[in-house]
């Protein structure tokens, strides 16, 4: 595999992990759900470029028709529906390799390449990587195509920031040119006993918003993280949740006050482009990195294992940068997870209007 | 015509667009602000309610005045007219008395203020001046021209004499009702009181008509609480009376009929004002320093008549500080209910702080909840435990927005408060109860968001269960937002939409209609009304 010299050597210092410690996952399951997310992604792409040409005809026009508002309206509840089949995919997915403790495999394998060569930009993995064919290759394999690269390529122009170690942990600085960089910490997952009530009550919170996630609607879910030390799976479940939500918050802008015929460069299009490139990413990102990854398959090799991950870790940087650039309604940030279930009482949707009647 | 008129949301969301007595058709969501901050519209069935309930508060629902009978007072013709109704024997029963009637007010038309055209182009055209006078309702009584017999009452010796006369030894018959003195003259006590109501007695009636008003309306507003009604103003208004009958049409041509009918409509014109439309109160019945403390710009409101299916519909439309609103885009949203109301988010998040704070649960919940943790000190494998918590939820709000909403829910309204959560028992998933806390025992403090589907019902065999506290708090946090008025009125189910994309909501319901049943009695005739949902 031909990587460039700066990435090798990042590559080469990593440990590849044994296969005994890994825990099993479905593999095949993995593959349909990757796949459903390059699909979606895919199909949401195209959404953006039909959205765009919609606006541009429309401002064009004297005056449109019902049935083209009508229109836009049914391809806005179909993009919401792939954004949040999206969202679900990379749940399913992000909660399998978790349990399988490949997240923070991950960790450990980009904290140790950190280690050995120093801070790393995020443009300069991006180019090094979209540069590397057999990276390409492997993009191709799973689905993207040329065009949809190009977009993402396009989308990742606009994404600056570093990975780094901070108190030992692996640091990431992004920004994407509006606003100050902003950080965050990655931590591993909680094990052992908890030492206080955060911890006691973070746990297993992954797995209750995926559940709700699928059960109900993201509305009934608040972003639940800590930029002072989040989990990898705390990103993609944020990103997925806010993703759904601009997707919603988009078709129902459409259906209560029409299409506007304004160029897409609203900072709620570029959160739902970055979020959509870091989910492509860390997705097809993970597709390599489980192939690769475990000692004693076939298909083992260590680097490209690593860039697989690195990849992992590029989308969710991605995936972050997105959800903290979110405008208006800003997202609920709480430390502690205990929403679904401290006061059970409290939560859960329905109809006040009995109080009066 | 707006592009949009014709929009309904592709799927609607139960309790959008629901029209509970499925007559009318909602119009699009973007149509409704027209750049106000809030609207609340009134159908015609609500105004007459509420000028009926205002009336009767006030004992002016029925209004009469009365003269002894006697025969050269009238014309010949209406002597005869009454000789037809009543046998001479019964007239020359003593007490007998002309009088004239006035019942059943209606509102038949309300008229507001020319609106000034809202040039195209203008986004914000000038609104009206807060008085915004012009208005006019046309208000029509039932006018009867009756004999009248007063009831007898009997008195004790104690009670002490009022207008009637009392026998030697303190006990006696007197009439009740005002006395005569003079002729044509009804006495009554000379100050604006008001009316007492229908006299009781026995009635027959000769003639009826119709007594008509147009009355000026105003819009009455206290600033500084937030609430603003239109007020009917019958000062100086005088009717203009109709019968059929032409023998009776002459007699209210008469001196006799105009000081009576005069008479009757005095406790109207010294009361003045009657209020036409419930109070529009956002934030209900907080106090003076909470409505200060929402620090919102002066309130302005407006009134606007416009037309729809079903008829004539009021607008009070309302605006704080500098307003961006056009009366001449206002359109009915009543989409077939009696009642309809528009808030945008920069009211219903100054109220809904207020009303949180005024409302909050300052102690404590407390509740056992799973929680994923290790079996033993000493294991990676994790089992469900229980922890007892108690969760103290914060005095204030520092949110409160609509968000969109990507199921088939409406767009939830969101508030953020705080929780403050101590952990008070623990129990490992062997059933261990966990005595050593330390530092699991620290209280932590941070945010909590709660989502509230204000107009959707809960799926099929879905239950919530809300602590009694909390469900007290939010009956003193949404009622105001879904019962935005004083009045005190039975309405049948709440139905309405959020609007993540405008910022706002709207809220509709109607009145539980009573049917009123006529029960014959021994003697004349009692209404009853029997209320049905």
């Amino acid at each position: 595999m031909s990587i460039t010299k700066d990435v090798s050597e990042f590559l080469t210092t990593t440990n590849a992990s044994s296969a005994s410690s890994v825990a099993p996952v479905n593999r095949e399951m993995l593959r349909r759900e990757q796949v459903l997310v390059v699909e979606r992604t895919t199909r949401l792409y195209e959404y953006h470029r039909y959205l765009a040409d919609a606006r541009a005809w429309k401002a064009g026009q004297k005056g449109v028709t019902i049935g083209f508002e009508r229109e836009v309206q049914t391809q806005a509840a179909a993009a919401l529906t792939n954004a949040h089949e999206l969202a679900t995919a990379s749940l399913h997915i992000t909660g399998q390799v978790k349990q399988a403790g490949e997240l923070d495999r991950t960790l450990e394998n980009i904290i140790d390449g950190i280690k050995a060569t120093g801070p790393v930009r995020i443009e300069d993995l991006w180019k090094q990587t979209a540069s590397d064919p057999r990276i390409r290759q492997h993009f191709r394999e799973q689905g993207v195509s040329d065009d949809l690269f190009k977009n993402l390529d396009g989308t990742m122009q606009k994404v600056s920031g570093s990975l780094f170690l901070k108190e030992g942990k692996l640091a990431a600085e992004v920004t994407t040119g509006r606003g100050a960089p902003r950080s965050v910490l990655f931590v591993r997952s909680d094990n052992g006993p908890p030492r206080t009530m955060q911890a006691l009550f973070a746990r297993g919170r992954f797995e209750r918003m995926a559940q709700t996630f699928d059960a109900w609607s993201v509305a009934g879910l608040p972003a639940v993280m800590n930029t002072n030390g989040v989990e990898l799976a705390d990103v993609i479940a944020n990103g997925s949740i806010q993703g759904v939500q601009l997707a919603a918050r988009h078709k129902r802008k459409l259906e209560d006050t029409g299409l506007t015929t304004y160029a897409g460069h609203d900072p709620g299009t570029i959160a739902s482009a970055l979020i959509l490139a870091g989910f492509l990413i860390y997705g097809v990102g993970m597709a390599l990195a489980l192939s690769a990854c475990p000692a004693g398959s076939y298909e083992h090799d260590q680097s490209v294992c690593t860039a697989g991950r690195l990849m992992m870790v590029l989308g969710a940087v991605v995936i972050l940068a997105g959800t903290l650039f979110i405008p208006g309604a800003t997202p609920v940030w709480t430390q502690l997870g205990w929403w679904t279930l401290a006061v059970p009482s409290i939560s859960g949707a329905g109809a006040f209007g009995w109080l009066i009647t | 015509m707006n592009s949009f008129s014709l929009f309904q949301r592709l799927s609607p969301a139960p309790g959008q667009f629901v029209n509970v007595d499925g007559n009318g058709v909602a119009p699009p969501p973007s149509s409704v602000p027209a750049g106000f901050d809030a609207i609340a519209e009134f159908s015609t069935y609500l105004l007459q309610h509420t000028l009926s309930y205002n009336l009767q508060q006030s004992g002016l629902d029925s209004l009469s005045a009365q003269v002894p009978y006697q025969a050269d007072l009238v014309s010949a013709q209406v002597q005869a007219a009454i000789a037809t109704h009543v046998r001479p024997v019964i007239q020359a029963r003593s007490g007998m008395c002309l009088e004239v009637e006035l019942s059943n007010a209606t509102l038949t038309n309300i008229e507001g203020p020319p609106v000034p055209p809202t040039s195209a182009g203008a986004a914000t055209a000038r609104w009206r001046p807060v008085s915004n006078p012009g208005g006019r309702a046309t208000i029509q009584w039932t006018l009867s021209i009756n004999l009248f017999w007063p009831q007898m009452k009997t008195v004790g010796p104690a009670e002490p004499a009022t207008n009637g006369t009392t026998s030697p030894t303190g006990a006696g018959i007197r009439p009740s009702g005002a006395v005569v003195a003079g002729l044509g003259t009804v006495m009554t006590d000379g100050s604006p009181t008001p009316g007492p109501g229908l006299p009781q007695g026995e009635r027959v009636t000769l003639a009826q008509g119709t007594a008509q008003m147009s009355v000026p309306t105003q819009v009455m507003m206290v600033g500084n609480a937030f609430t603003c009604w239109l007020t009917a103003m019958f000062e100086n208004v005088q009717p203009s009376y109709a019968i059929a009958d032409p023998v009776f049409a002459d007699f209210l041509k008469t001196q006799v009929a105009q000081n009576l009918a005069q008479q009757a409509i005095s406790p109207l014109l010294n009361w003045q004002s009657v209020r036409v439309s419930p109070v529009v109160a956002p934030a209900r019945t907080l106090p003076g320093t909470a409505l200060v403390n929402m620090q919102l710009p002066a309130m302005q409101a407006s009134q606007v008549v416009v037309e729809d299916q079903a008829g004539s519909v009021l607008a009070l439309c309302i605006s704080f500080g500098q307003s961006g609103g056009a009366l001449g885009l206002v359109r009915s949203f009543l989409a077939g209910h009696h009642f309809a109301y528009y808030a945008s988010e920069k009211l219903f998040k100054p109220v809904l702080f207020a009303l949180w704070n005024a409302n909050a649960v300052r102690v404590p919940i407390v509740h056992d909840v799973p929680v994923e943790m290790p079996v033993d000190q000493d294991s990676n494998e994790t089992g469900q435990g229980v922890a007892r918590v108690s969760v103290t939820l914060g005095d204030n709000l520092s949110d409160a927005s609509i968000e969109a909403s990507d199921s088939n829910f409406g767009d939830p309204l969101t508030i953020v408060t705080t929780q403050t959560v101590q952990l008070l028992r623990l129990w490992d998933p062997n059933g261990n109860e966990i005595t050593d806390l330390g530092d699991l025992a620290k209280p932590a403090e941070g945010p909590i968001p709660i989502r509230l589907q204000m107009f959707d019902e809960l799926p099929n065999g879905a239950q919530q269960n809300l602590d009694p506290m909390v469900l007290h708090l939010f009956e003193g946090l949404l009622r105001p937002v879904y019962m935005p008025i004083m009045e005190p009125f039975s309405v049948t189910r709440v139905a309405g939409y959020t609007s993540s994309a405008l910022r706002a909501l709207v809220v509709t319901w109607s009145l539980k209609r009573q049917i009123v049943v006529p029960v014959p009695t021994a003697v004349g005739t009692e209404i009853s009304a029997v209320a049905v949902g």
